[in-house]
């Protein structure tokens, strides 16, 4: 028995390991290597790779090194050029005119004559974002754009009754895009909308070409064509996609060498966060964004640095533009009352959250408003929010007739997993709230259940986090705007969940988003975040902060607020 | 034995549409909206019922369980919601690493298992047998994906023999892990088996006259006593197959192993309605087909199965 079995596992272990072949590095001019395979890993699902689709962030990961946008944004988020070279904001905050590169070629792919890469145009920029609107593409990102270029709701309309009626759309192109001519593009919205330029920095404002689009049809998604530093080579579901460096890539660094310099990318998809990290110690990976919860302290130290035992690896730390929160439906019987949502936001010590039950993974504890102070242009620690004050919240709840919580009923929290760490800090608020004499009962819900009943207005309290779409308080805000909320109370309520209404905040959030002027907007936007967060709609816990764990060959490969991953510059020191 | 066929053939035909119908069922009974998942959390109100319409998920129940019972007849069963593959063609795809984890699996519990059930027969209750029972009772018993973790831990962290996560696109060594911890259950059984049936063949009277006739010990073994017990070995050999191509769920899922199991298990954490239907229906299909052909291979060996 031994023997066959000894025989098998020869043959198994025998049987060729296949080792990356592009392992070959050359010395290039500032010190900087070049080539090498990137292996990075995935723990999330990918959508796909058709712009029009991308909306989760790992669909964003792989599709950031295929295409270019017209305008990105650097590691700190700020606006930087990419396809544009310049462009212009009309005073009146509704022209918005790009002059793009003219040096900028699409990968070379089966889809052009020739299969050479043809030169990117304007009328490319134009087609692409006309995608996103047109429901026939399946795409997931026209709402962004719908309600603020001109002719964009009109166009959607027009395409989706088509559709049912069986016939070709009327209309073929949004107004507000217009080509002015090859290097030079327009997009004209009905109404100013300063966050705009960052909804070009979004995945769905991608720059594809048509040929490839009709050539792949309905898979274009798994046959990405982009002008972007890689170029797509394979993809096997569930397990890795593979990309190449694209050599006529347009953009060179401060020394004047061509980039990306890596030769490719491979993603990888193990989803579980131990097996990644016994992976990455194994030096089958070179990077594992997020440790275990449960291996925390066996990874950091108190004071933020690495163990000893992974003291080889490069840990990487950046505080999130991201919240953990507990929303308040505030039109329930329970927490119609602002002064009792106040008492639960005094009630509990982040701190004691932070150090205990978090052990320092999380940034630091929300004691001022839902906008995390790592906002850029934003001073969001200008906001008043709440620290622990048991007394102030046990006079709040007596003033709203619960003196030491009598009479006030009992509260479910809903709550989904998370790897057991929203259990761990639901206990710990559980135990906090029995102070005030309030009785916390939890309810762990898978996550599209948890949403369901969210938006259906079936949670009086539960659990949420909110990730920045983009660098601008609007994206947090918007969770505050009255008039996202429907009329009839049976209704769903998707993006103000708390059911909140303010007229004043909504008035000053209007006239906000309306505002060019940055310092201006920002006024703004404080004021009206101040005006909410007094009205408690939520209990805010946390502001996240991104853990990284990178080889410590692994160069230029920054970890940015809002986990973007771009490795045009990155480069392997092997 | 036509009549057998057709009756299998319909029986099955009418347990598929059983499961098509009781896994349609079931995708409308769990909460939550698809249509929201894609979108994430910002979206609206106006953009979820957009999208719901795109998907059909505001036709009525019955409309949406017509339209996918002709589809799937003709094989079409629709594009993932979370990745717009085609999910016929996803699933056949990923169905060789599913099919190659399995038939190694139960080529090597086959091996092994009949190699220590002859081994023990041959030495009852002594210390070898003894062992190898133990240890077949520990296979039995341990649920895969407990064991699954346990060897990731112990050969892939640990002693670092072997790689705990990918496919053998890089190298065969990637099998190992995920076909071994498959491989236990039914290693185990068919050693059990093995052994009892050994035992019974070893007492029969034909046996003892081979060796009254003083054929060598071992000939009497395999080519008297192990061709006769391996009947019921194949049997359950047989039935294993089936077993073992659609139960892969979570080794697939601890190993990374891109089959049909991981597939299935992503597809249903981001309820993706199509792809767990497709995924369940497929392997219903792999299943009924599986055993049918044991059946009629039976019938065709043995007579008596076609009178029952």
């Amino acid at each position: 028995m031994s023997f066959s079995l000894f025989v098998i596992l020869a043959f198994l272990i025998t049987g060729c390991t296949k080792k990356n072949g592009d392992d070959l590095q050359t010395q290039l001019k500032g010190g900087i290597k070049g080539g090498g395979i990137m292996v990075s890993n995935e723990s999330e699902n990918i959508r796909g790779l058709d712009p029009v689709g991308v909306n989760d962030v790992v669909s964003h990961h792989v599709s950031h090194q295929i295409y270019d946008l017209l305008v990105d944004l650097d590691t700190n988020l700020q606006l930087k050029p990419m396809l544009a070279r310049r462009w212009e904001i009309s005073p009146d905050g509704l022209t918005y005119v790009f002059h793009l590169r003219n040096d900028v070629y699409f990968h070379d792919n089966a889809c052009f004559p020739g299969g050479k890469g043809r030169k990117f145009i304007a009328e490319d920029v134009r087609y692409s974002l006309n995608r996103v609107l047109d429901t026939r593409t399946g795409s997931l990102g026209f709402d962004f754009y719908r309600n603020y270029v001109e002719g964009a709701k009109e166009f959607t309309e027009e395409v989706t009754k088509s559709i049912t009626e069986n016939r070709e759309p009327r209309i073929k192109n949004v107004r507000g895009y217009k080509v002015i001519d090859d290097t030079t593009f327009q997009i004209k919205l009905i109404k100013p909308f300063a966050p705009f330029i960052y909804y070009l920095c979004l995945g769905f404002a991608y720059v594809a070409p048509k040929e490839a689009v009709d050539k792949y049809g309905k898979d274009f998604f798994q046959n990405p064509v982009g002008t972007g530093p890689f170029i797509f080579e394979n993809w096997t579901p569930d397990l890795e996609i593979n990309l190449k460096r694209n050599p006529n890539y347009w953009d060179k660094d401060e020394f004047g060498n061509s980039i990306p310099y890596l030769s490719g990318v491979k993603f990888r998809f193990i989803k579980d966060l131990s097996q990644q990290l016994l992976e990455f110690k194994n030096g089958n990976i070179d990077d594992s964004y997020r440790i275990p919860n449960e291996l925390f302290k066996n990874i950091i130290t108190s004071e933020k640095t690495l163990t000893p035992e992974y003291s080889k690896f490069v840990i990487q730390r950046k505080t999130a533009l991201a919240t953990q929160y507990y929303g308040f439906l505030t039109t329930s019987r329970t927490f119609s009352d602002r002064r009792v949502r106040q008492a639960f936001n005094y009630a509990i010590d982040r701190d004691k959250i932070l150090k205990y039950v978090l052990q320092g993974s999380a940034s630091d504890a929300a004691i001022y408003g839902l906008v995390p102070p790592v906002m850029p242009n934003y001073s969001a620690k200008r906001i008043k929010g709440y620290n622990f004050n048991l007394e102030k919240a046990k006079q709040l709840m007596t003033e709203a007739g619960y003196p030491g919580g009598k009479g006030f009923p009992e509260v479910t929290l809903s709550i989904n997993e998370g790897g057991g760490r929203n259990t761990q800090i639901a206990e710990a608020i559980q135990n906090m709230l029995k102070e005030i004499g309030v009785t916390l009962k939890l309810q762990l819900l898978q996550f599209a259940q948890l949403l369901d009943n969210i938006d259906a207005g079936r949670s009086d309290l539960y659990r949420l986090g909110w990730n920045a779409d983009y660098p601008d308080p609007e994206t947090f805000l918007n969770l505050f705007y009255g008039k996202n909320v429907p009329d009839n109370p049976n209704d769903k309520s998707p993006i103000n969940s708390f059911r909140y209404k303010n007229p004043k905040f909504d008035e000053l959030f209007e006239k906000a988003i309306a505002t060019t002027d940055i310092n201006e907007r920002n006024r703004l936007y404080e004021e009206a975040e101040q005006l909410a967060v007094d009205d408690a709609p939520m209990l805010f816990i946390y502001y996240d902060e991104d853990w990284r764990l990178i080889q410590p060959y692994v160069k230029n490969y920054a970890l940015d607020p809002m986990h973007r991953v771009n490795m045009r510059f990155t480069w392997l020191d092997k | 034995m036509a009549t057998y066929i057709i009756r299998k053939l319909l029986y099955s035909i009418l347990i598929l549409i059983g499961v098509i119908t009781v896994t349609f069922s079931l995708m409308y009974v769990i909460p939550g909206d698809p249509a929201r998942l894609m979108l994430g959390q910002r979206a609206d109100i106006a953009s979820i019922d957009a999208v719901r319409k795109q998907l059909g998920l505001d036709d009525p129940l019955y409309t949406q369980y017509g339209r996918f019972m002709v589809k799937a007849v003709q094989g079409d069963l629709g594009r993932s919601y979370s990745s717009n593959r085609d999910v016929l063609k996803t699933i056949l795809d990923t169905f060789p690493a599913t099919a190659l984890l399995a038939v190694s699996a139960l080529i090597i519990s086959s091996i092994v298992g009949i190699l220590i059930g002859v081994i023990s027969s041959v030495r009852p209750y002594t210390f070898a047998d003894n062992a190898s029972m133990l240890i077949a009772l520990f296979g039995i018993s341990f649920p895969p994906f407990a064991l699954g973790l346990i060897m990731a831990l112990v050969f892939g962290a640990w002693l670092k023999w072997f790689p705990i996560s990918g496919y053998i696109n890089n190298g065969m060594i990637y099998l190992v892990l995920p076909m071994l911890t498959l491989a236990l259950r039914p290693l185990s059984i068919i050693a059990r088996l093995t052994r009892s049936s050994m035992l019974d063949v070893l007492n029969q009277d034909y046996v003892r006259t081979a060796r009254a006739k003083g054929v060598s010990g071992w000939k009497v073994i395999i080519r008297h006593a192990l061709r006769n017990a391996l009947n019921p070995v194949i049997t359950t050999i047989s039935a294993w197959l089936a077993a073992l191509l659609g139960g892969t769920f979570f080794i697939e899922y601890i190993f990374n192993w891109p089959g049909i199991g991981l597939l299935a298990i992503n597809s249903i954490l981001s309820l993706d309605f199509p792809m767990i239907q497709g995924t369940v229906l497929f392997t219903a299909v792999i299943f009924i087909i599986v055993n049918m052909i044991v059946d009629i291979v039976y019938a065709f060996l043995d007579p008596k199965v076609k009178l029952s």
